[in-house]
């Protein structure tokens, strides 16, 4: 298990270093110059070219680039074009907002997804199979931001049952935390649950076409136990899967959702550097989102050997 | 008349009193002293992100409405855009031996307990004009040529041109003064030590800043509320839902928003004119064009400033082809404008004529990609299209478009001009050939000097008199700048917010507004 961990993790890191590539060409392929921003509203021509120079912008772009990825594997985030502060103090600040947006977005979509897609595929073809079936299109196609809005219209400003907006650190309570979380994790954790809940229909399904499944009932197993062991510890893969994506996706949906709830996570982070053309920022926002992905699809790849023993021969 | 009849007149007059009054005070109420709530909290939730803390350094007039609570400048304006005092009590400026002489108001402090004396203005001026990274260098280095101090209180500008600009001048970014101790500090943009009446306590950058009111301020009567946070919230919905919720106090709003919060039971506040905030398009002279006095005109003509501004504004922005607004001393009332300013689609194409331009001309304008600012673009395109001018539109971020035309290779850009307290700022950006908003250098023999003249005296009539003769004269040349029209500012609130200001030259009215319980 720990040489198929290693092997993942030496994998990951040629997808890290192209990563590096492609955002730092992309920020300077795309139009725009951080030189303009950075010179001052009413700047001219001379007065951006000499704040360029001074920012190195006017450097080989290979250079450039070395020169930040030096830095990168020092450690070094870098330092925002506009400010003294550190990318990753702004990315870190910017970071428990995300991931407990994420966590709880999450933990209710996989739990929901799961609970519906067994439900779904153990009641096949029945009418909670159909309804269950229709939510879960529903889900899928409803744009997180504008349930967010809906939500925070029903449950904020008509019932006054949660906040319309911001972010309270899980220090200052729990119930706190969890009231200004609950509408944005649910507003993006639909399509996750929705997802989840089709990938599970569908394994359950499959599962109990098979024949080790009509030995475990003729054996005459119990219902539950046939289910339980049998069925949904093989019907997880694909649901393993679609979670692993699912929460890379997330995060680029909770960029979204943290502008309609005004959460002060790494979206505001991001938006903020992207308006602003602070390009050390956004670099540093898709490394440690890349980062974080990776860790993800390694922490799917470990649960596939889990669930499959196969998988490690791999 | 019976007595019943009588009782009921007195009843109805004492209603209709009581209706008129509130009714009258609604958009400019002020409270009770005893009702003021001085430990109130305000959340002020605002669209735009702060650049900088550090007031020498920021790129954007977006970091004023934060710099102002942490930054007392030198002078202030009022709300028509007169230089006040401030931080300086009174000044001076001998034009002869070109110097302005500042008198430094008693008894103010840093919020660190430095005293805000002569020698704290100096250190400020010398880090303006001499730090490689300041981005306000411009705007005094052509005035300001050394500072020295005189005594513990008074400070002297020598001066190497016009210093007349310098009382409103220094009522923004250039005035601000941040404490000595604090010059050096390399994350001042972060940890700003002013003179203001709040202290910044905590920020999470791009987001949320947290103040609270400094008790040892000088002015006991401006800002009476104790705490203040900033909220930045870039969407308009999150601003309005926020707000109806109760977790700001104010936003701005613009036309329909206006409604949906007094739908929603907030109060809402609008200035009585315009500010000197404006929509403009701006041409290079040196592209397509643009060169002929004739065509700029023309398509001054041909622009509906009213539609514009009854249909994208829903009013809250007044036409008008000057660069300042109606009621700012740098306007000009004798200036007839309407050879500009009018909506005269056939005098247009008479002018495209005489160009020899009678089938039109093509040319494409860089637009920032924010609704407004397209939606501005494809009205002036149809505007265009009445009198044969093919406008294409190149729809683009706003720091792409802003760079694409200050570096020449855009014909005109669709865009917005923050304003400012000194019009001199406006004026040497679109007049002079070094102008950052004249990437095509047009201007006149006369315009530096008449530019001069603006700055001889600090008298606001005086100078009025010389932007009259500037505005006749960038008239004359036929200026490269269209403007459309200029804002009026409007803030919704919740109902126990009262006495808000607005200033002419733009910036928030936190400084009178009266919090009640």
């Amino acid at each position: 298990m720990l040489i198929f961990v290693l092997k993942r993790i030496l994998a990951a890191v040629p997808v890290l270093l192209i990563v590096t590539v492609l955002s730092f060409s992309m920020i300077h392929l795309i139009p725009g110059d951080a030189a303009v921003v950075a010179a001052g509203d009413n700047a001219s021509a001379d007065q951006v070219a000499a704040t360029r120079a001074q920012l190195g912008l006017d450097r080989n772009i290979v250079v450039q680039y070395l020169s930040w990825v030096g830095s990168l594997a020092t450690g070094d985030f870098g330092t925002s074009l506009l400010s003294s502060h550190r990318n990753i103090d702004a990315i870190l600040e910017a970071l428990p907002v995300t991931l407990s947006l994420a966590f709880v977005a999450l933990s209710w979509s996989l739990v929901v997804g799961v609970v519906a897609g067994v439900l779904a595929g153990l009641r096949r073809g029945t009418w909670i199979d159909r309804t269950l079936t229709g939510l879960t299109t529903l889900g899928i196609s409803m744009p997180s931001f504008w349930l967010g809005m809906i939500l925070v219209t029903l449950f904020s400003l008509q019932f006054r049952l949660f906040p319309a907006t911001g972010y309270s650190p899980l220090g200052e309570g729990v119930v706190s935390w969890f009231s200004h979380l609950a509408l944005p994790a649910f507003a993006l954790g639909t399509v996750t649950a929705a997802e989840i809940a089709r990938q599970a229909r569908a394994g359950v399904v499959d599962v109990l076409e098979r024949d080790y499944i009509r030995t475990a009932t003729a054996k005459g197993l119990p219902r539950w136990k046939v289910v339980m062991k049998h069925t949904t510890k093989n019907a997880a893969v694909p649901v393993v899967t679609v979670f692993g994506l699912q929460t890379a996706a997330l995060i680029g949906g909770a960029v979204i959702v943290e502008q309609v709830f005004g959460m002060p996570g790494l979206g505001s982070v991001a938006l903020k550097a992207i308006l602003e053309r602070d390009f050390p920022v956004i670099q540093a926002f898709v490394v440690v989102i890349t980062l974080f992905v990776l860790i993800v699809n390694l922490l799917v790849d470990v649960s596939y050997a889990y669930f499959n023993p196969k998988a490690r021969q791999a | 008349m019976t007595r019943r009849s009588a009782l009921k007149r007195v009843l109805t007059l004492l209603t209709v009193s009581v209706l008129a009054a509130s009714c009258a005070d609604i958009d400019q109420r002020t409270f009770d002293p005893a009702a003021l709530d001085r430990d109130a909290s305000v959340v002020y939730a605002q669209i735009v992100v702060p650049s900088s803390m550090d007031p020498h350094r920021g790129v954007t007039e977006n970091d004023l409405p934060l710099l102002q609570v942490i930054y007392d400048r030198l002078t202030d304006v009022d709300t028509d855009g007169n230089p006040i005092p401030m931080l300086a009590e009174s000044w001076e400026l001998d034009d002869e031996a070109g110097t302005f002489t500042l008198t430094m108001r008693d008894g103010a402090t840093f919020s660190d307990g430095t005293p805000v004396d002569a020698a704290a203005v100096k250190a400020n001026m010398d880090r303006i004009l001499t730090d490689p990274k300041s981005t306000i260098r411009s705007q005094v280095d052509r005035t300001i040529g050394s500072v020295a101090v005189l005594d513990e209180r008074r400070v002297r500008f020598d001066l190497v041109g016009p210093g007349g600009a310098l009382p409103t001048l220094l009522a923004s970014r250039p005035g601000m003064m941040v404490s000595p101790a604090a010059l050096n500090n390399a994350d001042l943009d972060q940890n700003p030590v002013g003179a203001g009446a709040f202290v910044m306590t905590s920020s999470i950058p791009g987001t949320a800043y947290h103040f609270d009111r400094r008790p040892d301020y000088w002015d006991d009567d401006a800002y009476r509320f104790a705490k203040l946070t900033f909220l930045i919230q870039l969407d308009t919905a999150t601003r309005m839902n926020s707000l109806r919720a109760g977790e700001s106090t104010m936003t701005g709003v613009v036309g329909p928003q206006k409604e949906e919060a007094r739908a929603g039971g907030l109060q809402v506040f609008t200035a009585t004119g315009a500010s000197t905030s404006m929509a403009r398009i701006s041409l290079n002279s040196a592209r397509s064009e643009f060169g002929d006095k004739r065509v700029r005109q023309a398509m001054n003509l041909a622009i509906d400033r009213e539609a514009i501004s009854r249909v994208l504004y829903s009013g809250d922005c007044i036409p008008g082809a000057q660069p300042y607004p109606e009621g700012y001393f740098a306007h000009s009332d004798a200036l007839d404008d309407s050879g500009w300013a009018d909506h005269d689609p056939d005098r247009a194409r008479a002018l495209l004529e005489d160009a020899g331009l009678s089938n039109g001309f093509t040319f494409t304008a860089a637009v920032p990609s924010l609704s407004i600012y397209q939606n501005n673009a494809q009205v002036v395109q149809q505007n265009l299209a009445d009198i044969g001018i093919d406008m294409k539109i190149e729809v683009m971020d706003a720091t792409q478009s802003r760079a694409r035309f200050v570096s020449g290779e855009a014909d005109a850009l669709v865009g917005q001009f923050g304003g400012g307290t000194d019009p001199g700022l406006y004026a040497r950006a679109a007049y002079l050939p070094t102008g950052g908003d004249n990437p095509g250098g047009l201007t006149t023999d006369r315009m530096p000097a008449l530019l001069d003249t603006t700055a001889r005296s600090t008298d606001v009539a005086e100078r009025a008199r010389a932007y009259e003769d500037l505005l006749a004269e960038a008239f004359d040349m036929g200026p490269a700048q269209i403007v459309l029209c200029h804002s009026v500012t409007s803030v919704a609130s919740q109902g126990n917010v009262g006495n808000y200001e607005f200033y002419k030259t733009g910036g928030t009215g936190l400084r009178t507004m009266d919090v009640s319980r």
